[in-house]
């Protein structure tokens, strides 16, 4: 046999094994992956899919092309830009003359707690976060849009962990123009140290909101019952409610600040009975609860997908242990389950 | 002569009392409502009606029917871009002749007056009076608890009139993609039997979305899909590519990276041994037929 014929079928051989071994390879290569694997996406210094950016790569964005004036743009842990060391002022059009064409951008500005975490959701998915100083102020800003109608969201979480009602606000965005949004103003988070207060003794009510800031407790009873404090410096309220003038029964609490001439929107509700006995509130303070389907602590499209999955469907035995103590408990899924995911989102 | 003229002026008052009721009343706090854009078509025009929301209270979820006659009119469009809903639980569509159905929600709620739910796009096809009636309507307030919030509805009517306008159509011109979106990946004991699964969603500002598709991996073809989404590849280690497409066609493709990557070794190693046996048996050829001509 001639040696090209041998060196033909030798790589012959060769190609009609080499299945077997790259398989075999890969098994080895699987279980190595399998301890070592690095997940791809947020922290990965590369841009992928959804983020904005990652790590120090801000895929050449700046605070300019973000709509601010100046400063330094930097990058949060969820691959969403940080504007915070953005500043505002002076517009976009260039000081020696030339006119800086600008981005569609969108400027929110704003009150929420003294360095909460600022949740911003476009469309209710969520889009960037930024950290408020400490007098509660904040400035996020997001590019590159379509010109139209957007439903904003933003929410909060204060000192501890109890999140604020998600306040959302429809913006229209023109094209290549810097749209503002000011005057946002997140409403006071509002918590109770019982469930369940015995007639006649103090339940502790509190929360966060702007420092120094008018904060007025409305409680529902025969007749309203609005109870008024003022904040310290870390935004902080707290005060004991005497429950004696209030019947027995469920009852409802809601608040809302003032600073100046802004007032913010109510609060969400706090429940609480006045019957025979103290039931202190037990469950974690941060707990995300009514509407978190997959117990991740977050209500968003998930959640929605889950629940769209068992719309109009018969739910097993273990979606309606879910649907019970997440969602309203009628035994099937319907509008009303959505509309309370709905108002528990958080993107 | 006189009874035709009062026919004449009878039908004239009715059709105009009919509008009058149809437009919107000025000051009404909360409605739901048909927002026609025009009030008589002549047969074969395209027309656009609204479904309007004004709510004094915030509402997060709302449902239900709007009909009309099918021997009258076709549904050539319906646009759900610029809409004040975010999710539908059920995609404005119709379920049976004469009859669209839609459910959606908006997370955090929405207020105040004119809140587009989505527009249709219809085509007359028969003279007379078209009625167009909000049926079986359901909107939940912002509050927690999916109370109800009864909303009055106002309907409207359109007039048909004989000759044909089918040079009137509602064209929409729309050259921008769908807005940019995070796909997530998933597995929950509750869907799919724990298996991964995609969900995303996003909107398209003009024309609305018309689809999405799934792709897995670099070899596969794009999938129509619909979220939530059983992926095929439950080893996480293809990447996925999400492709939005709106009415117009303008196409919007995201990349979601594998979360279990697979190696170089895993993802190429076949097809580059293959090719490489390939390039050595020509040029193992082209020597045999070299080495032939010369003997």
């Amino acid at each position: 046999m001639r040696y090209q014929t041998k060196l033909f079928f030798s790589f012959l051989f060769l190609l009609l094994l080499a299945p077997i071994g790259v398989r075999a390879l890969t098994i080895e290569v699987t279980a190595t992956i399998e301890i070592t694997a690095t997940v791809s996406g947020c922290g990965d210094d590369a841009i992928g899919g959804g983020e904005q950016c990652d790590g120090a790569n801000l895929g050449g964005a700046s605070c300019s092309s973000q709509g601010f004036s100046s400063g330094t743009l930097s990058c949060t842990s969820a691959c969403t830009f940080d504007t915070t060391a953005c500043t505002v002022g002076g517009g976009l059009i260039g000081g020696s003359g030339s006119r800086t064409i600008p981005n569609t951008n969108v400027v929110f500005v704003g009150k929420a707690y003294p360095e909460s975490t600022v949740f911003l959701l476009k469309d209710a998915q969520e889009i960037a976060t930024t950290v408020a100083d400490q007098e509660a102020k904040f400035q996020v800003a997001i590019s590159n849009l379509s010109s139209g109608n957007y439903m904003f969201s933003v929410y909060t979480k204060d000192i501890q962990g109890v999140k604020s009602l998600l306040y959302t606000f429809p913006v229209y965005v023109t094209s290549g123009a810097t749209t503002k949004v000011s005057e946002i103003f997140i409403p006071p988070s509002l918590a109770t140290d019982k469930t369940e207060v015995k007639k006649g003794d103090p339940l502790k009510i509190f929360g966060q909101t702007v420092p120094q800031a008018k904060v007025l407790v409305n409680i529902n009873s025969e007749e309203e019952i609005t109870v008024e404090e003022t904040t310290d410096n870390e935004g902080n309220y707290s005060f004991d409610f005497d429950s004696l003038p209030l019947e027995r029964g469920l009852h409802t609490a809601k608040a809302k600040a003032v600073v100046g001439e802004e007032i913010s929107t109510f609060s969400s509700l706090v429940n609480f009975i006045v019957g025979t006995q103290n039931v202190l509130n037990t469950l974690p303070i941060d707990a995300v609860n009514k509407g978190d389907l997959n117990q991740d602590k977050k209500v968003n499209l998930v959640d929605f997908s889950i629940a769209a999955f068992w719309y109009k469907r018969e739910p097993d035995a273990n979606f309606l242990r879910i649907e019970a103590e997440r969602l309203n408990g009628d035994g099937e899924l319907n509008l009303a389950d959505f509309s309370i995911l709905a108002f528990y989102w958080t993107g | 002569m006189l009874t035709t003229s009062i026919m004449k002026l009878f039908l004239k008052t009715f059709l105009l009392c009919l509008i009058f009721w149809s437009l919107p009343v000025l000051g009404r706090a909360s409605e739901i409502r048909l927002d026609a854009h025009k009030v008589a078509v002549g047969l074969r025009e395209q027309f656009v009606v609204d479904v309007m929301v004004n709510s004094a209270d915030p509402l997060n979820a709302i449902e239900g029917q709007l009909e009309f006659p099918e021997a009258k009119l076709t549904v050539i469009d319906i646009r759900d871009g610029g809409s004040v809903i975010n999710f539908w639980v059920q995609k404005p569509g119709l379920i049976s002749p004469g009859v669209i159905s839609f459910s959606g929600i908006t997370p955090g709620g929405f207020s105040g007056p004119s809140n587009l739910l989505f527009s249709v796009v219809f085509e007359a096809k028969e003279n007379g009076i078209a009625a167009l009636i909000l049926g079986g309507i359901k909107s939940l307030r912002n509050d927690g608890q999916g109370s109800e919030l009864v909303l009055p509805i106002r309907n409207t009517i359109i007039a048909i009139n004989p000759g044909d306008s089918s040079t009137n159509r509602e064209i929409l011109v729309d050259t921008e993609p769908p807005e940019n979106f995070n796909p997530i990946v998933e597995s929950d004991p509750n869907l799919f039997n724990g298996n991964y699964f995609l969900v995303f969603a996003t909107e398209d500002k003009v024309s609305g979305v018309r689809e999405y598709r799934v792709r897995e991996g670099t070899l596969d073809w794009f999938h129509k899909a619909e979220s939530p989404y059983l992926l095929k590849e439950q080893s996480l280690k293809k990447d996925i590519y999400i492709k939005v497409i709106d009415k117009n066609g303008n196409e919007r493709l995201v990349k979601l990276n594998a979360p279990n990557k697979a190696s170089w070794l895993e993802q190429y190693g076949l097809f580059a041994t293959l090719l490489a046996g390939l390039v050595l048996g020509l040029a193992f050829m082209k020597n045999k037929y070299k080495y032939g001509q010369n003997r």
